[in-house]
C-alpha cells in the first residue's frame, strides 16, 4: 500500500493528483530507522492535502479581511474568524458535512465580495473560484476514470 | 454534581474542555482542523502553569536556550499535544486510526514471543493510540496503568469514554493493583506504565534526567523484579498529521545482585538514558507540563 491511494484523499483535485502519482509508479520510501509501516485508509488521511486546503482558505480569508483592516491585523484576525463557521453551522446542525458546506459558502461569499474590489485583494477571488472550478473539473475526470482508479487501488492494496 | 462549583468545569483540567474536544472532533471538517488547532494551541498558551512548566523543562533539555526561543518551542509542544489528544478522541469516537511506523521491530517481536513484560513509556504522542496499536498487533493481554484525572467530573467523563478492548487500571489503587499487575505479567500479559512522572501517593525512586535530580515511579521496577520480567522502553511519537511512530528500545533486565537499591539504580539509569535520548531528539513530543525536577520548580 502507498500513501498515494486516491481513497486516502478527500477533494477530487487531490484524488486526481494521487491517482496520477499512483499510476506513475510513485512509491513511498521507508523513513530512516523504521522497520515497518502500517498505512490507514481514510479519506482525510493526507497531510499535504489538508494543510494545503487550510492555508488556501486562510489566504482567501486574509484577503477578505484586508479589505476592511490593515494586512498586519488581518493575518492574526483570520485565525480567529476562521473559527466562526464551526460554531455558526456546527451548533445548530451538528453535522460535519453541513459545517464543511458552510465553510465553502462563506468562502464563496467572501470571494464574491473580493471580485468586486479594485485593489490587489481581488486576486483572492480568482484563486478561490479558480480552485473550485479545477476541483469540479477533477471530479468529472475522476468519475470518468472511476473503473481504472478502483482497479489501481485494488492492485495496490491486494 | 453537588458541591462542585459550576465554574470549575472551565478550569484547564475541567470537563468542559473534554466535552468541547469531543464535540469539535465530531463537527470540525478535517480540512480546516489545522487552523482550529493552531488557534486553540495559541489560546492555551494563556495557561501560565503549563506554559512555565514546559519552558522550565526546556531550559534543562536545551541548556543555554533563551526564554523567547523556549516560548515558541512551548507553542510547538502545545500544538503537538493538541493534535495527539484530537487523534485520540477521533479514535475513540470514530475508530479512525492513524498511519503507524515501527522502529525496533525485533524488540517488539521478542516481547510478543516472550509474553509477560512491562512496557515503560512516557507522556509522548498518544498513550491510548499506542495501546490500541499494541492490542491490534499483539496476542498478549494489555493492561494500561494511568494516573486518574484530578477533576471528578473529568474523571467521570474519561471513564465513560475509555477505549474499548483495553484494560485500564488507575495508579492510585496501589495495594490491590500491585498484586493484579503481578498476576497479569506472570500470566503472560503486558503491563503498560508511564514512567516519566510521579504523581501524589506513588512510591518513587531517585533519578537524574538532563543533569537534574528527579524521581521516577518505583512500581514498574519493583514489578519487573518481582515478576522477573524485562522492561521495554516504548515511546509513541507523533510524526505528522495522523502519523505516529512506535519506538521499541532494547529491554532493561533487572539483575538481582542481592543489593536491591543498586539493582534499581542501575535499571533506573538505563531508563532515564533511553528517556534522555528520545526527549533530546524530540523535545517537542514530551508533554510534561510541570517541571520534572524540584530544582527547575524554584
Amino acid at each position: 500500500m502507498t500513501k498515494w491511494l486516491p481513497s486516502r484523499h478527500h477533494f477530487a483535485l487531490a484524488r486526481l493528483v494521487a491517482y496520477v502519482m499512483l499510476a506513475g509508479g510513485a512509491d513511498d520510501a521507508m523513513p530512516n530507522g523504521v522497520d515497518r509501516v502500517i498505512l490507514a485508509k481514510d479519506r482525510y488521511q493526507s497531510a499535504i492535502e489538508n494543510y494545503t486546503a487550510t492555508v488556501w482558505y486562510l489566504a482567501i480569508l486574509v484577503c477578505f479581511l484586508a479589505a476592511f483592516v490593515p494586512l498586519i491585523v488581518a493575518l492574526p484576525l483570520a485565525l480567529m474568524v476562521v473559527e466562526i463557521p464551526i460554531y455558526a453551522f456546527g451548533l445548530p446542525f451538528r453535522s460535519r458535512r453541513i459545517t464543511s458546506m458552510g465553510y465553502v459558502l462563506c468562502g464563496a461569499a467572501e470571494a464574491w465580495y473580493l471580485a468586486l474590489q479594485r485593489t490587489w485583494i481581488r486576486a483572492g477571488a480568482y484563486a478561490f473560484f479558480g480552485v473550485v472550478a479545477l476541483n469540479a473539473l477533477a471530479f468529472v475526470v475522476m468519475w470518468l476514470l472511476r473503473g481504472r482508479v478502483r482497479a489501481a487501488e485494488e492492485r495496490c492494496t491486494a | 454534581m453537588a458541591g462542585v462549583s459550576w465554574w470549575r468545569r472551565f478550569l484547564v483540567r475541567g470537563v468542559f474542555w473534554r466535552q468541547f474536544l469531543h464535540w469539535g472532533v465530531r463537527n470540525v471538517p478535517p480540512w480546516i482542523e489545522p487552523a482550529a488547532i493552531a488557534f486553540w494551541s495559541s489560546f492555551f498558551l494563556l495557561w501560565g502553569t503549563g506554559r512555565r512548566g514546559v519552558m522550565r523543562n526546556l531550559t534543562a533539555i536545551k541548556p543555554g536556550s533563551t526564554a523567547i526561543a523556549n516560548f515558541f518551542r512551548c507553542y510547538r509542544i502545545f500544538w503537538n499535544y493538541a493534535w495527539a489528544i484530537t487523534d485520540t478522541v477521533r479514535f475513540k469516537e470514530e475508530r479512525t486510526v492513524p498511519d503507524w511506523e515501527f522502529a525496533g521491530w525485533k524488540h517488539f517481536e521478542a516481547m510478543q514471543a516472550r509474553g509477560g513484560a512491562i512496557l515503560l513509556t512516557a507522556h509522548m504522542g498518544s498513550y491510548d493510540l499506542g495501546a490500541q496499536i499494541f492490542s491490534q498487533t499483539s496476542q498478549q493481554r494489555i493492561v494500561m496503568v494511568r494516573a486518574p484525572e484530578t477533576d471528578p467530573q473529568t474523571r467521570a467523563f474519561a471513564e465513560r469514554h475509555k477505549p474499548e478492548g483495553l484494560h485500564i487500571e488507575f495508579s492510585t489503587q496501589t495495594g490491590e493493583l500491585a498484586l493484579d499487575l503481578l498476576h497479569a505479567v506472570t500470566s503472560g500479559g503486558i503491563v503498560a506504565i508511564q514512567g516519566d512522572r510521579v504523581t501524589g501517593g506513588i512510591t518513587a525512586l531517585p533519578a537524574t534526567l538532563f543533569g537534574k535530580a528527579t524521581e521516577v515511579p518505583a512500581g514498574p521496577f519493583a514489578l519487573a523484579m518481582a515478576a522477573r520480567a524485562p522492561i521495554y522502553p516504548v515511546f509513541v511519537m507523533r510524526r505528522g498529521r495522523r502519523r505516529y511512530r512506535l519506538v521499541v528500545c532494547e529491554p532493561i533486565e533487572i539483575v538481582r545482585s542481592g543489593n536491591r537499591d543498586a539493582d534499581f539504580a542501575a535499571a533506573v539509569a538505563k531508563w532515564t538514558s533511553a528517556l534522555e535520548t528520545l526527549i533530546g531528539a524530540a523535545w517537542y513530543q514530551w508533554f510534561a507540563f510541570e517541571p520534572f525536577s524540584q530544582e527547575l520548580a524554584r
